[in-house]
């Protein structure tokens, strides 16, 4: 697994806990208590990554995302709509 | 322009592959295309599985679109239950069995598979992943002896199951991690109806749950161990994620993304000369966010085959970014959206605004009328639609179809909170529901401003 996949991966799992445990505290009728694993590597991600991830502004960080996506930040030709 | 004596190879029989192959033959009948499938079957529909399996339709047969013979007949050599084991790009070949098999034009669709859980257990007799139909079929009859089942994931194909499942009479469980149904893509609201539904059939659900061990006798299996406790069983369904299948491309040197897929531009090019890729085994753009995705769904395999059968036999043609209209019955609730909803905003930590409203289907005296809850994500400073995800009981489909259109145009709260709509009481309200949900959008914008 390349480092683009590993980041990805990792990113996509904690940041999503993040937004889940937003909304069970404005859904709690609808939601229930998540199952979460505990360690030193989730500890890294939810208390470090997800946290310094969310003050980038977003503007900024779907450039990092869209750099880190391809292999050497080459991207194909995609249209793009406005 | 089309070549003469053309030949081009297929790898996957799925909905990409299949798709690829009618369309290179439709644009160069003279071009000689062979597909291999490591399958026994093509052109069935594999999202019909777990609707046999719950008796809502009859028979596997039904699923079959078209018979083999019929792809002998217009000319492509369908090459079944034939694993393709290697691709060398420089030799323009790829290898079966020992044999190299050329190719001018090659299109890769080797589909996905699940993101196998890292389980003690998984490997036992009676855990059950669901995709190739001979399989299901052989299933179907062990879910004939039997009486309790466990569906690990409540994704959308483990929602599917529960609900099947319960429906055709047996003790099931769901069990997830998450806090609510389809945690990953869908918000709670949206889909507490759908739990509520499960229930009223009979499924248990069991949220919040980990499964840390699958335990059975003479290796079969007979309980899952969990976070909470265990279960007995006499059969297991893992319904996990989908990830790109791409061993093959991956070991030829193909450049895959950060999600694993083949990364492919708007022809379905990849980054060998003229190889092409289609499905699930690649991963594309996302029109709001331009982040690249993959696990799309079985209409998009089909599509971007096209497209890529297309351009390998000569033509010209582009796929658009996606927008991901979506929907489904979970229980007997049907459920939807399109693009990314509130909580994958609030993951991406995209700036947006939510609102909803609950309307209804039909006119309100009508009968079979029904509630539809529509919440609308919308950019908070342009008030150009982002997102939906809607609940309720006919018309999901058609919503969520266009509003992929919506957010494709550029459509605000505004257009759509003064748009027009069908009002004839059997099929449709005065007030459109996605109406009022815009209306109610405005009137928050207003209240902060
Ligand atoms: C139970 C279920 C329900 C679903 N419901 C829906 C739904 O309601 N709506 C929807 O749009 N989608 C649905 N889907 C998803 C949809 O089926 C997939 O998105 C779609 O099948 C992807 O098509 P594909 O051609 O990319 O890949 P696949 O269907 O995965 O096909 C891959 C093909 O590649 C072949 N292959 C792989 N490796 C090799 C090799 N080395 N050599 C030879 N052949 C190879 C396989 O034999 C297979 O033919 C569902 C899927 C399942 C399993």
């Amino acid at each position: 697994m390349g480092f683009g996949h590993w980041l990805r991966e990792n990113a996509e799992k904690y940041l999503l806990e993040a937004a889940d445990d937003q909304m069970i505290s404005q859904y709690p009728e609808a939601c229930a208590k998540p199952y979460r694993k505990k360690g030193v590597i989730p500890f890294f991600w939810r208390k470090i990554f997800v946290p310094v991830y969310l003050i980038i502004p977003w503007d900024v960080r779907r450039k990092i995302i869209l750099y880190t996506s391809y292999p050497g930040g080459k991207r194909p030709r995609w249209k793009k709509y406005d | 322009m089309a070549q003469d004596n053309l030949r081009i190879v297929i790898i996957g029989g799925g909905a990409g592959g299949i798709s690829a192959a009618s369309t290179a033959k439709a644009v160069a009948p003279d071009a000689s295309i062979t597909l291999f499938t490591e399958y026994e079957d093509v052109a069935y529909s594999p999202c019909g599985i777990p609707f046999v399996h719950g008796r809502e339709i009859p028979d596997f047969k039904n699923l079959f679109l078209q018979t083999s013979e019929h792809y002998a007949e217009i000319g492509i050599d369908l090459q079944l239950q034939t694993k393709v084991t290697g691709i060398d790009l420089e030799n323009r070949a790829v290898s079966v069995g020992s044999e190299p098999f050329g190719w001018d034009r090659l299109v890769i669709a080797t589909g996905f598979e699940y993101d196998e859980p890292d389980i003690p257990g998984i490997n036992m007799d009676g855990i059950h992943y669901v995709k190739n139909i001979r399989r299901a079929m052989e299933f179907d009859k062990v879910l004939d002896q039997i009486k309790k089942i466990v569906v690990v994931s409540a994704t959308p194909i483990g929602i599917e199951m529960a609900g099947n499942l319960a429906h055709r009479g047996l003790e099931t469980h769901l069990i997830d991690e998450g806090a609510w149904l389809m945690s990953e893509v869908a918000d709670p609201d949206i889909m507490e109806p759908v739990r509520e539904s499960l229930e009223e059939m009979g499924a248990k659900i069991h949220f919040g749950t980990g499964v840390l061990e699958f335990k059975g006798s003479n290796g079969k299996v007979n309980t899952v161990v969990t976070s909470s406790g265990e279960i007995d069983c006499d059969a297991v369904v893992v319904a996990a994620s989908k990830k790109p299948n791409n061993h093959l491309s991956r070991d030829a040197g193909i450049e895959l993304g950060a999600t694993g897929g083949i990364i492919v531009d708007d022809h379905m090019r990849t980054s060998a000369k003229d190889v092409f890729a289609s499905g699930d085994c690649t991963e594309i753009i996302h029109g709001v966010t331009d982040i690249p995705i993959q696990g799309l769904s079985g209409s998009h395999a089909y599509s971007q085959g096209r497209v890529a059968g297309a351009n390998a036999a000569g033509d010209d043609r582009s796929y658009d970014p996606v927008y991901i209209p979506w929907g489904m019955v979970g229980g007997k609730v049907q459920i939807g959206g399109v693009s990314l909803g509130e909580t994958l905003h609030k993951a991406l930590g995209i700036p947006h605004l939510v609102a909803f409203a609950t309307g209804i289907s039909r006119a309100r005296y009508y009968p079979g009328v029904s509630r539809i809850r529509v919440k609308l994500i919308a950019d908070p400073e342009t008030h150009r639609i982002m997102g939906a995800q809607m609940s309720g009981g006919e018309g999901i489909k058609e919503r969520a179809d266009f509003l992929a259109f919506v957010i494709k145009r550029g459509v605000t709260l505004e257009d759509l909170a003064w748009m027009e709509n069908v009002y004839s009481p059997p099929i449709g309200a005065l007030m459109e529901p996605i109406a009022l949900a815009a209306q109610a959008g405005l009137a928050k914008l207003a209240k902060r401003n």
